[in-house]
């Protein structure tokens, strides 16, 4: 597996104070499509922004075999990014965004952006100014999904988004943008959306990588079981990391346990990514 | 690709989407500058003295008309220019972080010193190309207009003053070029300040330099940095205009530059405006400014 990112000790501390990273490892293999979860602070911007050399940081960082700092230039040809929705300039024209990512990036097909704008309300004669917030966000992802990257950061992409919009930009993501060439490397909170598309998954909290694990192998080492009541207290002696009761029923959720004898205390299947989410949020509370 | 859709074509262009007032202004002007004589009543032919026929009109004077009317419309379309560059300047490096926009602008595989010097190059030659050009087209179109507005006029307007104002096109552009590169270090000032403002760029502009002055009055009871920004502001004063070669030339002085080129401040100034672009280009590309 050729390693398109790789951080080792990744450091970055905001003046004195807040440590936003505190030495995170960790490697991005091409063709994966990693979900970075994490909450608001945990640093996820901090990561992405270091990755795109948008920020200085301590440690070594890799992104395409380029120092990002140092090679920014060369790397913005391989790389495309939405480190933020609703960031094109009011004053923009469509017909002229499309000119200019055109003129200014070799990799850029613009009959692709076209086509997908045609699919949307978004017309070439707009300013942008005069498309609403979700417009806005799908020319932008128009002209970043018509770029042959191999590398695509995307930081909360779909924020403020409707449902509709949301689901559209994900099913492009998979069906037309996503080969095996490429690699694509998301936040969200909105962890629930895009669970079923990740290939890969890492939480951060405080700064630190706490999960790090492709998702097929998420069914092997954790396992989430529902119990009545009366099964609580044999449960609880497999030593979950964290419970959650709803209902009358219980969630207990279990790490690298005895799955044969679970299975004969009640209900058991694999956790959701939001579920183990917070089963871990909680237990590092 | 055609060179209309090139990468520096784009680059420049991007610029003139956002700040229209930059061929805006000048064109406006311009269009007034023709128009507004047109209607006007300007009665030439009952001020008596200035009744002119054909016959009595010396050769000069062609020349005078021509090159005056030229340089008159260069100057008043040159102050319009320099105010929306300045303008500009001051906000060019400033609004992409205002709006948020720098981020996509940083997507995008642009370097940060292609970004800045097409910024300065669009003030620096862009803008004064296409402003001379637009005050040549105009000393025509007017030349025309006051022909048909005042026929009194007619024996000093002609085709005559239009090819000696033609001819006084290098010496007018001499004085631009002087005044360009004077005026460079006052140029990336404008842009440090654009890239530095957290807030109202223009207080970055003016602040040091007051500061400084006020500063010095205060407690040296000197004016150095006075008398140093007036020569740098005004260089006409001591640089710009040689007696001598405006001489017989009417309004269009020449630029000596042999002399000019000898003048230590123009270099000196030179080098701090290099200096300034390499700060702007550093800052644009290593602060995290987001």
């Amino acid at each position: 597996m050729t390693a398109i990112i790789e951080a080792r000790g990744l450091s970055k501390r905001f003046g004195r104070g807040t440590q936003a990273l505190a030495g995170v490892n960790f490697s991005v293999g091409a063709g994966r499509i990693v979900g970075l979860i994490g909450r608001n602070g945990a640093g996820k911007t901090t990561v992405i922004k270091s990755v795109l050399g948008l920020t200085p940081y301590e440690g070594e960082l890799t992104v395409l075999g380029k120092d990002p700092t140092r090679q920014r230039d060369a790397l913005m040809r391989e790389v495309s990014f939405i480190a933020d929705v609703a960031v094109l300039p009011k004053w923009l024209q469509v017909r002229d965004a499309l000119a200019y990512v055109e003129g200014v990036h070799p990799a850029f097909n613009r009959k692709r952006a076209e086509d997908f704008l045609a699919a949307t309300d978004v017309k070439l004669t707009h300013k942008v100014k005069q498309l609403s917030k979700g417009m806005v966000t799908q020319l932008h992802l128009a002209l970043v999904l018509a770029i042959r990257a191999r590398l695509l950061v995307l930081d909360e992409p779909t924020l403020g988004l409707d449902l509709l919009v949301r689901r559209r930009f994900y099913d492009t993501l998979l069906n037309d943008y996503m080969d095996e060439e490429r690699t694509i490397l998301v936040t969200t909170h909105q962890v629930e959306e895009i669970e079923h598309l990740l290939t890969d998954v890492m939480f951060i909290e405080r700064g630190q990588i706490v999960l790090d694990t492709p998702v097929e192998q998420l069914g092997e080492r954790y396992a989430q079981l529902i119990v009545k009541p009366d099964q609580l207290t044999a449960a609880r002696a497999f030593m979950p990391f964290s419970e959650r009761t709803v209902l009358g029923r219980t969630a207990l959720f279990f790490e690298n346990a005895p799955r044969e004898e679970l299975a004969k205390l009640g209900e058991l299947g694999t956790p959701s990514i939001a579920d183990l989410f917070v089963a871990r949020m909680q237990e590092a509370a | 690709m055609s060179v209309w859709n090139s990468k520096y074509m784009v680059l420049v262009r991007r610029e003139l989407w956002e700040h229209r007032t930059l061929w805006l202004a000048p064109l406006s002007v311009a269009l007034l500058v023709v128009i507004v004589p047109m209607f006007a009543n300007v009665n030439f032919g009952a001020a008596g003295d200035l009744t002119v026929t054909a016959s009595n009109v010396p050769p000069e004077a062609y020349s005078m008309f021509g090159r005056a009317l030229l340089t008159g419309i260069a100057s008043v379309l040159g102050i319009i220019a320099s105010m929306v560059s300045l303008v500009y300047l001051l906000d060019c490096l400033f609004a992409e972080r205002k709006d948020r926009s720098i981020l996509f602008w940083k997507s995008l595989p642009v370097s940060d010193s292609q970004t800045v010097l097409t910024k300065l190059g669009v003030a620096l030659l862009l803008v004064p190309l296409f402003t001379l050009l637009v005050a040549l087209v105009t000393h025509v179109l007017l030349t025309g207009a006051l022909q048909l507005r005042y026929p009194s006029m007619r024996p000093v307007l002609g085709l005559e003053s239009v090819v000696d104002g033609f001819r006084a096109m290098p010496q007018l552009a001499g004085v631009w070029l002087f005044t360009l590169l004077w005026y460079a270090p006052v140029a990336t000032y404008l842009m440090l300040a654009s890239v530095l403002a957290k807030r109202a760029p223009l207080m970055y502009a003016v602040l040091p330099p007051a500061v400084l002055m006020l500063c010095e009055g205060l407690w040296l009871d000197s004016n150095h940095v006075a008398m140093f920004l007036g020569e740098r502001l005004v260089p006409w004063a001591r640089f710009a205009w040689s007696p001598e070669s405006s001489r017989g030339t009417f309004m269009v002085p020449g630029v000596d530059w042999s002399a000019q080129l000898q003048n230590l401040g123009l270099w000196l100034g030179l080098a701090a405006a290099a200096g300034m672009v390499y700060i702007v280009i550093r800052l644009r590309r290593y602060r995290d400014d987001t």
